[in-house]
């Protein structure tokens, strides 16, 4: 929905300021997206696949080249950009991937799932790209059910289970709300996993 | 900077020109198939012919009035002076039937007995001929047909002046054809058939595999959610896609064209100069692009249903399996347009696919009514434009696009 390739029942969505049910494009222009099931176009060359993200989000020749030079670098890219995606590795396309997703300089990033599947070098890629994202000061919408990662990454997190909130606010304004029936604090994996044996009950 | 509909056409091409299943259905299978098969069919049916025309046919005379003490029909004697047969007087009748069914004899000829007489009575005598139909275009039957009549000719002369008639009296008057059918007109009915069969079915087929990698090939990938979380819109999206396919399919029949073009400019080895020539003169620059004119509106429309069928299946192998059925729902209007008496009309000139077929045919053998093939463009331009409308709102439906 926040890409808006799906249209809530109700509500409202805020993308950098753009509403993104009246005006979808607008909104989509701020907005990168990257997937766990993302994949490149196979027969088009890593330079290829980035080109097109950047021209489809109208990214100027300078501008491409600017940014082109400085992801490719970062994510050593370089090595094998005229090479055609169905030949690269996993975690080749997964960098690939990322320098795509963020070609044209978005104001918000969405990563669902996006380390889900992958090999640990390529997922450090992903973690180390939303860390840069948030030092740049870009909103990053991360989901996953890794909570190492949540921990390591997230200023405000929100626990969702079938369409509804469980928890949301502060990592540790959360964190400081998972006290067990001693007084000891649990992990953010413990509560989370109470979080949903509760919701699970309720629901039942 | 250019417009994203722009930029997805730009990348499906260079996409589409890379997959070697694609470039085969539309570039090498157009382009070679109608050389190919104008050189074979022409050297093979030539050889043929030209096999049956030469050969020494084996015939074996079976006649029940010569032997000891009959005078025979002449028969034999006579057919052993006509070129190119093999006369063999045989007295077993009965296994006549199976000799030429086997092929040991190429046909046989019974005089009963009863000839003479019938003969000299002034009654029809008869002779049985028997022969197996060959697919040698039934040449050798025709000869002995002709031999048999030249001897009958002879009979009857001798049986006109018996009765003190000169022969050539009995012709009262004499017939001289003269076909004022052009050779365009005649070749044209015959490739006019012929030719928007396979123009309609290369416009499908050269579309075909692209549409079904652009949307539910893309969709399987797992490329479709990053297409469309960019900021190209549906329609720019659908119209991207849909120019490529609309392109490939008019492409594809654009180089079947060309490929026939330039191997009868060359001159097929095989087929006989006049023949060559009247097709020469029907494949005239300005035949053909009226002809392509058809097939654009044709292909638009194409592409569109072939789109559309595409994005809704959820995988490449179901649309595959939704698709290739609908070749038949092109190809039966094209095959109508082969009936005799079926002509472009108000009626058929609505019709798609078949108006097309009709249309070629009748431009290709220079009998087309302007009227019918303006309405026939026109029908053609409002499908296309609606099969573009509805590729453009399938593109925008969820339901459609993220169906599982």
């Amino acid at each position: 929905m926040i890409a808006t390739l799906l249209r809530p029942d109700g509500g409202r969505i805020s993308i950098a300021g753009v509403d993104a049910l009246a005006d979808p494009v607008a909104a989509r222009r701020k907005l990168g997206f990257l997937t766990g099931s993302t994949k490149l176009y196979e027969r088009l060359t890593a330079e290829e696949n980035v080109r097109y993200a950047a021209d489809l989000h109208g990214v100027g020749a300078a501008d491409y080249k600017r940014r082109r030079d400085t992801l490719f670098a970062a994510l050593g890219i370089d090595a094998y950009a005229g090479r055609r995606a169905g030949q690269l590795s996993t975690g080749m396309k997964q960098k690939v991937a990322i320098a795509r997703t963020i070609i044209h300089d978005p104001e918000v990033v969405v990563f669902d799932e996006a380390t889900s599947g992958l090999d640990v070098i390529a997922a450090r890629a992903i973690i180390q790209l939303i860390q840069n994202c948030r030092a740049q000061g870009k909103t990053v919408l991360f989901s996953t059910h890794i909570m190492s990662e949540v921990t390591m990454l997230a200023d405000d997190l929100a626990v969702f289970h079938r369409g509804r909130v469980l928890a949301m606010g502060g990592l540790e304004e959360v964190l400081a709300r998972a006290v067990d029936e001693h007084g000891q604090r649990r992990t953010l994996e413990d509560e989370f996993v109470r979080l949903i044996d509760a919701a699970e009950g309720g629901l039942s | 900077m250019s417009s994203p509909a722009l930029v997805v056409f730009r990348k499906e091409l260079r996409d589409t020109l890379r997959d070697r299943r694609t470039l085969v259905a539309m570039v090498v299978v157009p382009l070679l198939l109608f050389p190919l098969i104008m050189v074979g069919m022409a050297k093979f049916s030539q050889s043929r012919a030209a096999e049956a025309r030469d050969k020494t046919l084996e015939v074996a005379v079976a006649d029940a009035e010569a032997g000891p003490g009959g005078r025979g029909s002449g028969l034999a004697e006579y057919l052993r002076q006509e070129p190119g047969l093999k006369i063999t007087e045989v007295q077993d009748v009965i296994a006549l039937p199976e000799r030429v069914r086997s092929e040991e004899l190429d046909a046989a000829i019974v005089v009963p007995a009863g000839y003479g007489a019938a003969v000299a009575a002034h009654q029809p005598a008869p002779v049985q001929l028997l022969h197996k139909s060959s697919d040698d275009f039934d040449i050798p039957r025709t000869r002995i047909e002709q031999a048999l009549g030249r001897f009958e000719q002879k009979l009857l002369d001798e049986r006109l002046r018996g009765l003190g008639i000169e022969p050539r009296s009995i012709d009262p008057i004499e017939v001289q054809r003269t076909d004022v059918v052009s050779s365009r007109e005649l070749f044209g009915k015959l490739l006019g058939g012929l030719l928007p069969y396979m123009f309609i079915i290369f416009c499908f087929t050269g579309g075909m595999y692209p549409a079904i990698d652009l949307a539910a090939g893309e969709k399987e990938r797992g490329t479709l959610e990053t297409l469309l979380s960019s900021p190209a819109s549906r329609l720019q999206i659908a119209l991207g896609k849909f120019a490529v396919v609309t392109l490939t399919g008019f492409t594809s029949a654009l180089l079947a064209t060309v490929g026939m073009y330039v191997s009868v400019q060359q001159g097929v080895e095989g087929i006989p100069p006049a023949i060559l020539s009247a097709i020469q003169s029907i494949l005239a620059p300005g035949t053909i692009a009226l002809v392509l004119a058809l097939l654009l509106p044709l292909s638009v429309f194409f592409a569109a249903a072939l789109l559309m069928l595409s994005l809704y299946a959820r995988s490449y192998k179901e649309a595959m399996s939704v698709i290739s059925p609908l070749m038949i729902v092109v190809v039966v209007p094209a095959a109508i347009a082969l009936a005799p008496g079926v002509r472009l009309g108000p009626v058929t000139a609505l019709v798609p696919v078949l108006n097309v077929s009709l249309a070629t045919r009748e431009i290709i053998a220079g009998t087309a009514e302007p009227l019918y093939l303006v309405l026939t463009f026109a029908s053609l331009l409002l499908l296309a434009a609606g099969g573009m409308v509805a590729c453009a709102r399938w593109f925008s439906r969820e339901d459609i696009v993220f169906r599982s």
